[in-house]
């Protein structure tokens, strides 16, 4: 399997965490496109928090890396980072090779 | 709100937006609909008389606080500030009054106990000195807290420190409390849902209370038929062995809570009770088994003919089997079943068993806890039963005696667990708690008498409720429970003589009663078709008139306590 896959089947598991709390017909989808932020997106901003959370144990649980989601780099340009969950993973991604957990 | 939906009104001073949303996703029943306060106004809300959150009045109140947020000198011990315990105390009773002053807004309160992080490690070492410590605070703090709420009896403390150490790690969150104002990490939450679903459950009186058991594999190792009962691998030096052993400890304790033990296994029934019987290190005997179906048959045919004999319903059960094959059978089979997973390795029995939530209830009556040895009186009634020849002849020889009680705060606690666990046998399922039946009772015109059954076989306890409501000549029966382990011997018959009796001797002139159809109330609708009592088909009514005495069961002593009489 691919290192982007491994991020992304990350990310899809910390989809599944943070669905168990929202209202079912109102839960996200596990696809590159589905949008995290704004109208558009099934978020709120406490989902948001409990998504990046869950995000952040997925990675350690499989990486064995500590990362943060939670710094200046993400919120300070959130389009880049967290527009959907492609950009969300984009940045995991970024983040592991940073710690050289993947090439 | 849907219909079946329980009202589960959530006060706190942190944000409870996730316990909420694990509360309303949760579609297993009881179906919670969480309303959370205002946050961070722990006692406005409960103080407010006239909060939205009242109306309708909730089943189930949460009051979850950290206890810096309520109790302001432990937060200041949390700084390592000097604070006399007394100061403490004092906060902590001002939070407890405001708890106790709820108590009627809600038909029951969980009050989760406090905790503090555990990566705050206090003063160290001197973390649990008497007068110094914030651990040995917060303990007294709990401590304290638990013995003023004991007072209310719809009020419960719920040990949260299980969830915190059930998660471990990541029980605290500073990044969600950060960003959140929420102090815990969210699976503390699902902890927390789990204790708060099972505690509706029990306030339901919808716990389990029937255990059925496979044999091989689950009760000892090893395959009785193939192995022989003095080959199977129960206690000795063996850790395997110890464990099985320690399996059965536990099972026997929970007979202590009232919880019946049962067996259904595909074995040859004559071999499998001589291992139950010879095997030297059996903790169960066939006495501590309500009943047992051993034999080649379907599991789940087996199980609901156990169940049904045992005068139970399905949704008390649960089935333990060892087998992942057979307990798919059951549970597909037996939707109302309880059938947990269960470990591969028999290490892992006891602690699994001890986990189960299933059988957490309101309170521990002495019906209870002599629940094992009625239903053995049970089992040694059926064979005198089948002994005995027809059902007249068999119920003569019993020597049944009913005694009548008013409701008093004595009998209170097991006449109320009686009125919201009884089903089958109830005319209108009226669910009320301990003090909303008490105070309905004291009413002007209102009468609520218990019944205790007795026989040559020993004592049932308190079986029956009779509640009557009179308005001018009228008398309504608003409720008639009885148990169904004594349905069929002649005392629902001798309740309603009883409440007849006591009509007449006042001066009333018609009694009615009206049924109140629910799934699983037929059995109570057709004891009041063969009453004699006239029926209105469309408005599910009984009536008496008095045109004629209602008669005596003839085989069922009547006794009336002292102060208490018919007329």
């Amino acid at each position: 399997m691919s290192d982007d896959q491994r991020v992304l089947d990350a990310v899809y598991s910390a989809v599944d965490e943070a669905n168990l709390l929202l209202p079912s017909g109102k839960q996200m989808k596990k696809a590159p496109g589905v949008a995290l932020r704004g109208d558009s997106s099934p978020l709120d901003s406490l989902g948001l928090v409990n998504l990046l959370l869950a995000v952040e144990r997925q990675v350690e649980g499989r990486f064995g890396a500590v990362i943060t989601l939670f710094d200046e780099r993400v919120f300070s340009n959130p389009n880049a980072t967290l527009k959907d969950i492609r950009t969300l993973a984009g940045y995991v991604r970024l983040l592991l090779a940073e710690k050289q957990k993947v090439s | 709100m849907s219909a079946q939906a329980l009202k589960a009104v959530l006060i706190s001073d942190f944000n409870v937006a996730n316990l909420a949303a694990y509360l309303r996703n949760d579609a297993e029943p009881p179906v919670l609909e969480p309303v959370v306060a205002p946050y961070g106004q722990v006692i406005v809300s409960l103080m407010s008389a006239h909060s939205a959150s009242w109306e309708p009045k909730p089943d189930v109140l949460v009051v979850w606080t950290r206890p810096g947020g309520v109790v302001p000198s432990f937060e200041r011990l949390m700084q390592y500030e000097q604070v006399e315990l007394g100061a403490i105390f004092s906060e902590v009773d001002e939070f407890a009054a405001a708890v106790l002053g709820a108590r009627e807004r809600a038909g029951f309160i969980l009050v989760p106990s406090w905790n503090a992080p555990s990566h705050h490690r206090g003063f160290g070492l001197l973390d649990m000195k008497a007068g110094l410590g914030v651990r040995d605070a917060l303990m007294r703090m709990n401590l304290r807290l638990a013995d003023r709420l004991h007072q209310a009896s719809n009020i419960y403390v719920l040990d949260a420190s299980k969830w915190v150490e059930a998660v471990g790690a990541r029980a605290f969150e500073p990044k969600l409390w950060y960003t959140a104002k929420i102090p815990f990490g969210n699976d503390v939450f699902i902890e927390a849902a789990k204790d708060i679903k099972a505690a509706v459950w029990a306030m339901r009186g919808a716990s389990r209370k029937l255990i059925v058991l496979d044999l091989d594999n689950t009760l000892w190792g090893g395959i009785v038929g193939d192995l022989g009962w003095e080959n199977l691998r129960l206690g000795g030096h063996d850790h395997i062995g110890e464990a099985y052993l320690d399996f059965q400890k536990m099972l026997r304790a929970l007979t202590r809570r009232g919880i019946l033990l049962a067996v259904a296994s595909k074995n040859e029934e004559a071999v499998a009770l001589e291992a139950i019987e010879k095997h030297p290190e059996m903790v169960l005997r066939l006495k501590d088994f309500a009943g047992w179906r051993i034999n080649w048959g379907d599991k789940a045919e087996n199980i609901a003919d156990l169940v049904a004999e045992l005068n139970l319903g399905l949704e008390s059960a649960v089935f333990i089997d060892d087998d992942p094959v057979e307990r798919a059978r059951v549970r597909e089979s037996l939707t109302d079943v309880l059938v947990p997973e269960w470990p591969e390795d028999a290490m892992l029995y006891a602690k699994t068993l001890l986990g189960l939530r299933c059988f957490d209830s309101r309170a521990v009556s002495q019906e209870d806890l002599s629940r094992v040895a009625m239903y053995t009186s049970e089992r040694r009634r059926r064979e005198a039963r089948i002994q005995g020849g027809s059902v007249e002849g068999w119920l003569r020889t019993l020597g049944i005696r009913v005694r009548i009680e008013a409701l008093t705060e004595a009998n209170l606690q097991r006449a109320a667990q009686l009125l919201n666990k009884t089903n089958q046998l109830n005319l209108t399922t009226r669910r009320l708690t301990e003090g909303e039946l008490l105070s309905w009772g004291q009413d002007s015109g209102r009468r609520v008498w218990t019944y205790r059954a007795s026989d040559r076989f020993g004592d049932t306890g308190l079986v029956g409720i009779l509640s009557l409501e009179i308005e001018h000549a009228t008398g309504r029966v608003v409720d008639f429970v009885l148990s169904c382990r004594v349905m069929g011997r002649g005392v629902e018959e001798a309740m309603l003589f009883t409440a007849l009796q006591h009509a007449e001797s006042v001066g009333l002139k018609e009694v009615q009663a009206y049924y109140l159809p629910t799934a699983k109330n037929k059995p109570c609708l057709e004891f009041w078709k063969r009453s004699g009592l006239e029926y209105d088909e469309r408005s599910n009514c009984f009536s008496w008139r008095f045109a004629r005495p209602y008669p005596r069961p003839e085989h069922v002593g009547i006794e009336w306590a002292s102060g208490e009489t018919a007329d």
